[in-house]
């Protein structure tokens, strides 16, 4: 629980989808004031009513102080004005996955943010270095990417750009660490470490079922039994979501220039134009209706 | 530990023969074991002169069943297994790892390729509940090898899973492609090894680093693994990252000679 606050300044969460929420509960829990923007008032305030409720949820089953609830709800400050991220210490950005969209987000942060102030961008396929690109001060820009769902999973990867300079990546790396995450350190390379290293867990696994070595119910059942794994690669990708999984292939597959190891595989692109994306569909690989 | 009466030879290079061979002690098997501590090479005719003098005073009618798990290249391979195989009755099943080459390819070097059964898993064998199983081509069928794992293996209680003969099998080419994609990362100065680790265990929920993991399995297994199935498949994918067989060149093991991406205190280094 009491994690040593980084700053006194309250932090910047830009977008108040999945995971800007998440960043702004965690924030919000460790003490941190969290000014949470989003561009729909609608939007914020369906995130904030979701969040109360997993919040109760948490006190009722005493993971949570009695009362808590309504401090760390609080300590969100919702705000649809991007210029009251004036007073923030870092911001977080955690708007939808699109270059020009995020570059344009940060020029504008720049202005409008402290000059010593920490920019980071929860991205997990854009470039840091594409997104410092478009301005003055690269090196205060960094990327801490949390991971979903951002309450449960320990990790950050904390990733430098070209040009973040070293002070801004021991900051960020001590912020994360405030929230209770364990942070590592990389630079900035398509897929960083887990989206890049993870790919062949899927790959191997299609391609296994594909050159009929052994089914997909077979090679779930080997890699938590053999290998220990929680989940099986085609458990796994029913629970990230097919359309995720593949997005996060080709997005590292294009940003290598097509390297052959990282090619998505057809099946994946089958199931997605199916409309067969998993859990949340209730058909993937395997049928959860029921 | 009482015996259960079964007895059974293990002839191997790397942490899969130990393990096996540690494994089937504790389970009551007699085991006699013949465990090079790395791959052999080529040019080396020393283990080969020393097996050729204890075969002479081995009674191959006295055994279950024959294990051999190798990470040397595939012309040693070969001189082993055919050294062994001749030696011993036609009936006995021999157990034969495939983790590197496919079964089917050391069949082919067999006199009686038809009991040749090829087994993998992944080390450490301490957490492993399933164990992979298959039966080369010659075999036509799985009933001998059924038998034989129900006969002679039973006592383990280790479940088996059956699959399709192909070099690495499942888990062991799975894992191999993990870690040869973060020994690449380690190499482009991506992150540190420790952070690559504790990336994937928390990021993904990854029962072990994959660098601490290949130091577990041995690096000269995940190589021989890549490597196998490299030349089977014939694509870029699987080919080894330089790093790893540069290690295993430095005998840079991992965990069981105390040095491998991570030192490990307690244990005698190699290098």
């Amino acid at each position: 629980m009491a994690n040593r606050l980084v700053t006194t300044q309250p932090i910047g969460v830009l977008g108040a989808g999945t995971m800007g929420i998440g960043i702004a509960q965690v924030a919000a829990q460790t003490g941190y004031t969290v000014r949470l923007f989003d561009l729909s008032d609608d939007v914020l305030g369906k995130a904030l009513a979701k969040l109360r409720v997993a919040l109760e949820k948490l006190e009722q089953k005493g993971k949570l102080a009695a009362g808590e609830t309504e401090l760390v709800l609080g300590r969100i400050l919702p705000t649809s004005t991007l210029d009251s991220l004036s007073d923030v210490a870092l911001v977080i950005e955690a708007a939808p996955e699109k270059i020009e969209l995020k570059r344009s987000i940060f020029a504008q942060l720049e202005g409008i943010c402290p000059p010593d102030a920490v920019l980071a961008s929860n991205t997990s396929s854009i470039p840091i270095t594409a997104i410092a690109g478009g301005v003055k001060t690269p090196e205060r820009v960094v990327g801490l990417h949390f991971f979903n769902p951002v309450p449960l999973m320990k990790l950050v990867e904390v990733i430098s750009g070209m040009h973040t300079s070293a002070e801004t990546v021991a900051w960020a790396d001590a912020f994360a660490t405030s929230l209770g995450k364990t942070t590592a350190k990389c630079i900035d390379t398509p897929g960083f470490i887990v989206n890049r290293v993870a790919r062949g867990y899927y790959g191997e696994g299609l391609r296994l079922v594909q050159e009929g070595v052994a089914t997909m119910e077979q090679i779930d059942k080997l890699a938590r039994l053999e290998g220990n794994f929680r989940m099986g690669p085609f458990e796994l990708m029913d629970l990230i979501g097919i359309d995720v999984n593949l997005s996060v292939s080709q997005s590292v597959y294009q940003a290598t220039y097509e390297e052959q190891r990282y090619r998505p595989n057809p099946i994946q692109e089958r199931m997605v134009q199916a409309g067969d994306f998993g859990r949340k569909t209730g058909r993937g690989f395997y049928r959860y209706d029921q | 530990m009482t015996s259960n009466g079964q007895k059974v030879l293990v002839l191997g290079d790397g942490t899969v023969a130990e393990e096996l061979a540690e494994a089937l002690k504790a389970a009551g098997y007699v085991v006699d074991d013949y465990l090079h501590p790395g791959p052999i090479d080529a040019w080396n005719e020393k283990p080969f002169a020393y097996l050729a003098v204890e075969f002479t005073r081995l009674e191959f009618a006295a055994y279950d069943a024959f294990f051999i798990a190798l990470t040397s290249d595939r012309d040693v391979q070969g001189r082993l297994v055919r050294e062994l195989e001749l030696s011993i009755p036609k009936q006995t099943p021999l157990f034969v790892s495939a983790m590197s080459l496919a079964a089917t390819e050391i069949a082919s070097w067999c006199e009686h390729p038809e009991r040749v059964i090829g087994f993998g898993f992944v080390p450490p064998l301490c957490g492993v509940q399933c164990l992979e199983m298959t039966v080369p081509l010659q075999a036509e069928s799985t009933a001998f090898a059924e038998q034989a794992v129900a006969s002679v293996l039973a006592e383990w209680g280790m479940d088996v899973e059956w699959v399709q003969d192909s070099a690495g099998l499942v888990l062991p080419r799975l894992v191999s492609v993990i870690v040869n994609e973060a020994v690449t990362a380690l190499v482009e100065g991506v992150a540190a090894a420790e952070d690559i680790d504790i990336a994937m265990k928390l990021g993904t929920n990854y029962p072990h680093g994959p660098l601490a993991w290949a130091d577990a399995i041995g690096l000269d297994q995940v190589y021989a693994t890549l490597q196998g199935v490299y030349d089977e498949q014939q694509e870029d994918r699987y080919r080894p990252a330089p790093l790893l067989r540069r290690l295993v060149l430095a005998k840079r093991f991992g965990v069981r000679v105390g040095h491998g991406f991570y030192r490990y205190k307690g244990a005698e280094t190699n290098a």
